[in-house]
């Protein structure tokens, strides 16, 4: 086996496509996120995530392998030789395989490496990097199965397209019909990206997919072994129990990921979960030393994000601070936007990462929009349920920042008029207002036409 | 005897491509001859355990190719040159036959001993490190002798070996059979007739998926004496032989 395999590894085709690999990588957003702020867990779910792109040439350059002997038409001259046929074949595949698991480890390593140079908290998390490494091999060995069934030349792009239409299809099943069945995509982060340093990371569902790619793998390459059965039948038995095997595998995969459950910190798989895994991790914030001290979690101590983030908040909630009710500070927290709370107030922030100096404009404008809207709504509410008169207070407030809350939500008119009363009110008659009506403003019951 | 036929039948849909062949070989060279369509390629691989016959019984170096495990060790001691030679063309000559002789299942530590000793013999020793993809087609034939050879088979079977082969590599190849011929069983199937009166110590004559004719190439000759169309003695006896069995 070893002759056969150093002569493959010196004849495959794969090392001729990893520099197109390389160059597409280079273009994807996986290479543009190597920018602080650098988290472990998002990094590592990066990795995997790679498969995307990685797996669909798995498939193919394992499909390419697989399809060789037909389509060169050795078949009479290599059926006549007595070695297994199978274990031949699984030669050539694993060499393509090699290949491209070389590649996964070296983007693994130097994005991690890259990370390790970047990152302020935590070290990697390896569960991700596995998954995907294990989605890689399945990839491949599911183009092999197709190679070897299809055996002509078009099994090599349809493996591609079809590994891709699997992988996004399944994202998209769960992104958008929150089916089960989309959680095993590979590309569906493990682990939930709003609470990806606040608590200890929850591998549930990248063991239940390393389970479920590998039952797919046991299928793939049984396939692959009762191609050849007619030859010998230690063939046909290694293909039929490694089919039974897959079957029970992916079977049992597919019965526990209907008992996952989608949470704040992740997905949970009873039969996976560690009570351990989950809790909240403590931590010491870094604060800005601002007008509003704004405090995040030191895993994003990296980079600009404590300078943009404090300016931009400064600069939204600047006109209102001091009043009383206002926050005395911000902070991250990992869940959802709400309204200001405790005792001192404290404006809650969502995690988000800033890349390079600034935001991107889209979600800058909904991150700055929240922000505004989370100084007047009750504590624990979403500021996607304001009402009109802290909407319009939220506008005044963004306008002052240069900022345009037209893109985020629909403005009616009097909710522009409203601001900008406000905004026309000399700023000592803004301040006494909200002292007095604060916190009837954000008990909801205040109409815009309230607002002088 | 190295191959046995009893009664082989082997038929592609309609088409009856070997209608009830007998045979017995031994050591030596055996031609076998026929015009397109006689079933000389479905013969040759059935005897090389690629094609199962549909009937009839096979014996190759005293074993049967339908049990599996004797139909491994007759593999082991088989070389076979299929008609249309394909091949990797980005392997090598040496990787192409070293590559056979790992999946022969030779000793690890003969395989570069045969392998050179096998490019040697078909005269390609000095174009061993070259890709298949820029051989030419003489070359490419060799190169796929070579493969053959490499495991110094009991059973050599071999469909068209000389097509594309130049007059002295012929001459060259028809020496080497020969040489083989001395110790193993080597089977050529061929349109050539002066192959087989240069090679071949008793030849075979198919019509139609049935052997017509069996012998000694001087008994072929014999068999032309006065009859059939032809500029050799071997055409000669060749044509006179198809001519009866047609009639």
């Amino acid at each position: 086996m070893t002759g056969l395999l150093r002569i493959e590894a010196r004849r495959n085709p794969a090392p001729l496509v990893l520099p197109l690999l390389a160059l597409l990588l280079w273009l994807t957003p996986l290479a543009q996120n190597t920018r602080p702020v650098a988290l472990w867990l998002d990094r590592s779910v990066d990795v995997g995530a790679s498969v995307e792109l990685l797996g669909p040439f798995a498939a193919a350059a394992a499909a390419w392998t697989a399809s060789r002997d037909h389509r060169r038409k050795m078949t009479d001259l290599l059926a006549s030789t007595p070695r297994n046929p199978y274990a031949r074949t699984l030669a050539a595949w694993l060499v393509s395989l090699g290949w491209m698991v070389a590649f996964y480890v070296a983007l693994a390593a130097v994005y991690l490496s890259i990370t390790a140079t970047q990152a302020t908290w935590g070290g990697p998390q390896w569960w991700p990097v596995i998954a995907g490494l294990v989605a890689l091999i399945m990839c491949s060995a599911g183009g092999f199965a197709l190679g070897l069934l299809l055996r002509t030349r078009f099994a090599t792009p349809l493996a591609a397209v079809g590994t891709l239409a699997v992988i996004m299809g399944l994202m998209s099943m769960a992104v958008n019909s929150n089916a089960a069945i989309g959680l095993l995509s590979p590309l569906y982060p493990a682990f939930g990206l709003n609470a990806l340093v606040f608590y200890a990371p929850q591998p549930d569902l990248s063991i239940l997919k390393i389970v479920c790619y590998v039952g797919v793998l046991g299928l793939a390459l049984g396939l692959a072994a009762w191609h050849f059965r007619a030859d010998r039948p230690s063939v046909r038995r290694a293909g039929a129990a490694l089919l039974a095997a897959g079957l029970a595998v992916t079977a049992t995969a597919a019965g526990l990921d209907a008992t996952a459950r989608v949470g704040n910190h992740g997905v949970t798989v009873p039969a996976f979960h560690n009570a351990a895994a989950g809790h909240a991790v403590p931590y010491t914030p870094v604060c800005s030393h601002t007008r509003l001290p704004v405090c995040v979690h030191p895993a994003y101590d990296g980079g600009s994000e404590l300078a943009v983030l404090s300016s931009l908040i400064n600069k939204i909630a600047g006109p209102v601070l001091g009043v009383p009710g206002m926050p005395v500070r911000a902070e991250q927290a990992p869940a959802a936007p709400s309204g200001v709370q405790g005792d001192p107030p404290v404006l809650p922030i969502q995690p988000f990462i800033i890349q390079g100096t600034s935001l991107p404009p889209a979600p800058a404008e909904s991150i700055d929009a929240d922000i505004a809207l989370s100084l007047f709504v009750p504590a624990h509410v979403d500021p996607e349920h304001a009402t009109p008169a802290q909407r319009g207070l939220a506008v005044y407030l963004l306008r002052q920042a240069h900022d345009n809350p037209s893109g985020v939500w629909p403005l009616d008119q009097a909710i522009t008029a409203a601001a900008a009363r406000f905004a026309a009110l000399a700023p000592a008659a803004r301040t006494a207002w909200l002292t007095t009506h604060l916190a009837a403003l954000r008990a909801g019951s205040l109409t815009p036409q309230d607002i002088p | 005897m190295n191959v046995e036929v009893r009664g082989l039948v082997r038929t592609f849909r309609r088409t009856r491509a070997v209608a009830g062949v007998d045979l017995s070989i031994g050591p030596g060279v055996f031609g076998l001859l026929g015009p397109n369509g006689a079933g000389k390629t479905t013969l040759l691989r059935t005897l090389a355990t690629v094609s199962r016959p549909d009937s009839g019984a096979v014996t190759l170096l005293g074993r049967d190719p339908a049990d599996h495990r004797q139909r491994r060790e007759i593999r082991r001691r088989l070389g076979y040159l299929p008609q249309t030679l394909s091949y990797y063309p980005a392997f090598t000559v040496d990787e192409f036959v070293e590559y056979f002789a790992l999946l022969k299942e030779m000793p690890r530590e003969q395989v570069p001993g045969a392998v050179a000793r096998a490019i040697d013999r078909v005269g390609l020793a000095g174009r061993a490190r070259s890709r298949l993809r820029t051989l030419s087609g003489g070359m490419l034939r060799r190169a796929g002798i070579a493969q053959a050879i490499v495991n110094d088979p009991q059973l050599l079977l071999l469909d068209e070996p000389t097509a594309g082969l130049d007059p002295e590599q012929r001459v060259e190849f028809r020496a080497l059979l020969r040489e083989i011929g001395t110790r193993s069983t080597v089977v050529v199937s061929t349109h050539l007739v002066e192959d087989v009166g240069a090679a071949c110590t008793q030849v075979a004559l198919m019509l139609a998926g049935r052997v017509v004719f069996t012998g000694t190439p001087g008994e072929l000759v014999a068999r032309g004496v006065g009859h059939g169309a032809g500029d050799a003695p071997l055409e000669r006896g060749y044509s006179a032989i198809l001519a009866g069995a047609r009639s």
